[in-house]
């Protein structure tokens, strides 16, 4: 199949007008958590409509059936900003004009402007749309990547995905509890809420030499705890050159696939050493005193745990009930916060978290939540702040009050808004956008 | 005081340094093969020799590198039954081990060598803390740690002369490990406790393997001094297949990575001399030097000579340590847990950590040569006064001296009955 698409949308006559002094029509799906916080950010939130299956994996095909769906209601309605979450709302109309088997972008075709915010790598998202196309859909500048991790983000540049926005996730707003946490807490000690960080070692085997460039990343990140993969495979080692305008969109498809396929190694190395290797410790040392709440951690490391909880109310209890939330990052994060950051300390809970290395942008550490960075000190943590529960307490607090003044959807959503000016003010200074997928 | 030596290596020139008579036993396998892979059969077969050499010349002890001197007698009644040779000429075996167990018993059965390992007359020197400390915690007895050392002979002792630079920089050692080649397919299962012992090592580098293996993942409970020697084999085999990955990870973190980043920097400026850098990374070397005269001399004619540890060693430090500042050379090596130890370092060697900081010591001690010689002559000094093969060789003595009991009156395990296939 063929795509053609439109000329980016975000110039200067059809970015959200004065976007950042008057109330504006967002639409995201009705299940967003961008829902509230669009209200809550001054501005009118309209649920798109629902799509018989928005999964952010789906084919194109999917897509441009959805695409009718869309296309119809954004020329019903007037729509300033379309926001989802990993794609689950890029759906595609046919271009006839373009070529017979020709499509555009929905939101484009009818002047919508397009931001998708990704809590995952963004190789994660589009995995039925095979890569040739997927790279030329990111490298498309008529939509906005919102990515939550500064390393992701520079990497996605680097490789000549335009309109590339980094800031972090948050919260959505909600109520919550504003009292003090209890000093005894009615629940355990210590848990960790999430699944394993990655299920890899359970697949058949491997060619070490496919792994050799992500040890090698690995291994110099252990000596240079602040350097990331892009900084590592493009300049401290060379193993290739970034792509560039001059080059085909297939070959500039093809060294980004081959940047992220000698990536996945080094996720791998970082998933045990930002996640599973902790819960593996937790169990040994705290026992039951360790309360695991997630799926899959038998079949990947071995251990038992309770099921996850699925309504964020019963969640959100859970951090205030337990007397110490462990916050443990999945291997594609490098530098980015994850969720249960703002979660946990939205919800007023105690966090100990790893450290990482945008944590002090947006916490105040050891007054917001605490650090530790490796097993000993994670247990001394663990002890100190067991027996201080005044000093948890007033920590937990802190951390709610930074949280919920900052770290919320709402305050994104104006961050992004403002952010919009400045992405398009950008665009086109990376690798010069084509139109033709193919 | 008579040494019997396994081949004519630098035990002999060690020994003779430190005034004892020297009597060479035949290695069991010939040169240039490798001495590792000498068989059971091969070892038995030069046992003969080797009595009657001791019975011509008698010796107090018999010094090998790497285990060469394990050697087996059949028994007259009992074809199926063997005895060790060093037990049954009633003499302490004194082994240096500059390689991991898995290397140097390559001919050697699983079962045999650990086996054999039991012998309280054969006194195991170890080069690296951590793999001693794991071989007393799977209960062989007689393990002792001993680092390398430079071999005995004449050195350069001259201070470094810097209109005599040939290279500016240069590393010499090979490419060794063929983990990653590309015919290799390995279970993925298998990956799982070295990733997990680098993870945890990049925040807490003091934590060894054997540690993380058994306080941490702990797939069996660990070796205890009561189990049953069957039960520690199976164990240690187990272990050693896990450990495996780690090794071959902790090539590319200690050496390969430095290596490949500074052929990147500075392409010919930096002499790499070895094998396999070109089949396995596509870097242009140079083979290896012809002689030990010309290995020692091209220390002396490189501005900065680069020490990587290869990946069989978690701390313990490698020849290259002794052999360049023995030479004369100035180093500069990866930081190392066991350096400090043997040498002061930023005065008789200089470190790094990370490739940051190695490009900036480079262009330091480039651009400040009497610093380089000040600290190579201090390196000298300090391996000719105390890093020799003659300083370990009256440490193991001594070592091998407080217990006489051992020495004199070896045991014979019954377990070693019918359990080396020749």
């Amino acid at each position: 199949m063929t795509i053609t698409l439109d000329a980016a949308i975000l110039n200067e006559n059809q970015r959200p007008a004065d976007s950042t002094a008057r109330t504006l029509t967002i639409a995201a799906c009705h299940d967003s958590p961008f829902a509230g916080s669009i209200v809550a950010a001054g501005h009118r939130f309209v649920a798109l409509p629902k799509l018989a299956d928005p999964d952010f994996n789906r084919t194109i095909q999917a897509r441009i059936t959805d695409g009718a769906v869309y296309q119809e209601f954004f020329r019903n309605q007037k729509i300033d900003l379309l926001v989802d979450i990993e794609t689950t709302a890029l759906t595609f109309v046919p271009d006839a004009a373009a070529g017979p088997n020709a499509c555009a972008m929905t939101h484009a075709t009818c002047d919508v402007p397009y931001v998708s915010h990704f809590v995952d790598p963004i190789t994660e998202t589009m995995k039925n749309v095979d890569w040739g196309t997927r790279w030329s859909i990111l490298e498309h500048d008529g939509w906005i990547k919102w990515v939550w991790d500064d390393a992701h983000a520079t990497e996605l540049r680097r490789l000549g995905v335009p309109n590339v926005l980094s800031m972090p996730m948050a919260t959505a707003d909600e109520t919550h509890c504003l009292d003090p946490l209890p000093e005894n807490p009615p629940g355990a000690p210590v848990a960790f809420v999430g699944h394993p960080a990655t299920s890899w070692f359970n697949s058949p085997s491997v060619s070490p030499q496919s792994m050799r460039i992500g040890l090698i990343a690995a291994a110099a990140k252990a000596d240079n705890p602040d350097v990331t993969f892009h900084e590592l495979y493009y300049d401290y080692y060379e193993f290739a050159e970034p792509p560039n305008a001059s080059e085909s969109p297939a070959d500039r498809a093809q060294k980004a696939a081959i940047y992220f396929a000698n990536k996945f190694t080094y996720n791998v190395f970082l998933a045990v050493k930002q996640r599973d290797r902790f819960v593996l410790f937790l169990r040994k040392k705290l026992g039951e005193q360790f309360e695991l709440v997630g799926d899959y951690w038998p079949e990947c490391v071995g251990v038992q745990h309770k099921p996850r909880i699925s309504g964020r109310a019963e969640l959100f209890q859970a951090y205030r009930d337990v007397g110490i939330c462990v916050n443990l990052y999945k291997g594609n994060a490098e530098t980015g916060l994850n969720l249960r950051q703002f979660e946990v300390t939205a919800a007023g809970g105690f966090l100990l978290t790893y450290k990482f290395a945008e944590l002090s942008k947006y916490y105040e550490v050891g007054k917001e939540c605490v650090v530790f960075d490796s097993e000993r000190d994670l247990l001394d943590k663990i002890r100190y702040y067991s027996a201080h529960p005044a000093e948890r307490i007033e920590i937990a607090l802190a951390g709610q009050r930074r949280a919920l003044s900052q770290h919320l959807y709402s305050h994104r959503i104006r961050e992004l808004l403002k952010a919009i000016r400045v992405a398009d003010t950008t665009a086109g200074n990376g690798v010069s956008p084509h139109r033709t997928l193919g | 005081m008579t040494i019997a030596t396994v081949g004519d290596g630098w035990w002999r020139t060690a020994a003779e340094t430190t005034g004892q008579d020297v009597t060479i036993l035949p290695a069991a396998v010939d040169a240039p093969a490798n001495p590792y892979t000498a068989s059971a059969a091969a070892r038995t077969a030069v046992a003969t020799r080797w009595l009657e050499s001791l019975r011509a010349t008698p010796a107090e002890a018999i010094v090998d590198n790497g285990g060469t001197g394990l050697a087996f007698v059949r028994s007259d009644a009992d074809p199926t039954s063997i005895t060790l040779v060093h037990e049954h000429v009633k003499l302490p075996l004194l082994s240096h081990w500059i390689d991991p167990l898995v290397t140097v018993f390559q001919g050697l059965a699983w079962p045999a060598v650990w086996q054999c390992m039991q012998s309280d007359s054969w006194y195991k020197f170890v080069w690296d803390k951590p793999q001693a400390a794991e071989l007393e915690a799977f209960g062989v007895p007689q393990v002792h740690h001993l680092p390398m050392a430079a071999i005995d002979r004449e050195y350069n002792t001259a201070p470094l002369d810097p209109k005599k630079v040939k290279h500016a920089i240069s590393f010499v050692g090979g490419q060794n490990t063929t983990y990653f080649s590309p015919q290799a397919n390995t279970p993925t299962q298998s990956l799982l406790a070295g990733t997990f012992a680098h993870s945890i090592r990049a925040d807490m580098p003091d934590v060894c393997f054997y540690d993380i293996f058994y306080n941490f993942l702990r797939p069996t409970e660990p070796p205890t001094p009561d189990e049953p020697l069957e039960s520690r084999i199976n164990k240690a085999q187990q272990y050693f297949q896990h450990k495996l990955f780690y090794n071959a990870m902790l090539c590319i973190k200690q050496r390969d990575r430095f290596v490949v980043f500074l052929k990147h920097e500075l392409g010919d400026n930096f002499a790499l001399i070895g094998h396999r850098w070109d089949q396995a990374y596509g870097l242009k070397c140079e083979p290896q030097l012809p002689t030990t005269d010309a290995y020692l001399n091209h220390f002396r004619e490189t501005a900065i000579n680069l020490n990587f540890v290869n990946g069989n060693s978690d701390s313990g430090l490698n020849m290259r340590h002794y052999e360049i500042t023995a030479a004369g050379g100035f180093m500069l090596c990866y930081h190392h847990p066991e350096l400090e130890d043997q040498f002061e370092i930023g005065t008789e060697c200089e470190t790094f950590e990370s490739e940051r900081e190695l490009l900036d010591k480079i262009r330091f001690y480039l651009e400040h040569p009497e610093r380089r010689i000040e600290i190579a002559a201090a390196g000298q000094r300090r391996t000719l006064s105390q890093h020799l093969y003659s300083h370990r060789l009256k440490r193991m003595l001594d070592v091998a001296n407080v217990a006489p009991e051992s020495a004199s009156e070896p045991d014979t395990p019954n377990a070693l009955k019918g359990a080396v296939c020749v």
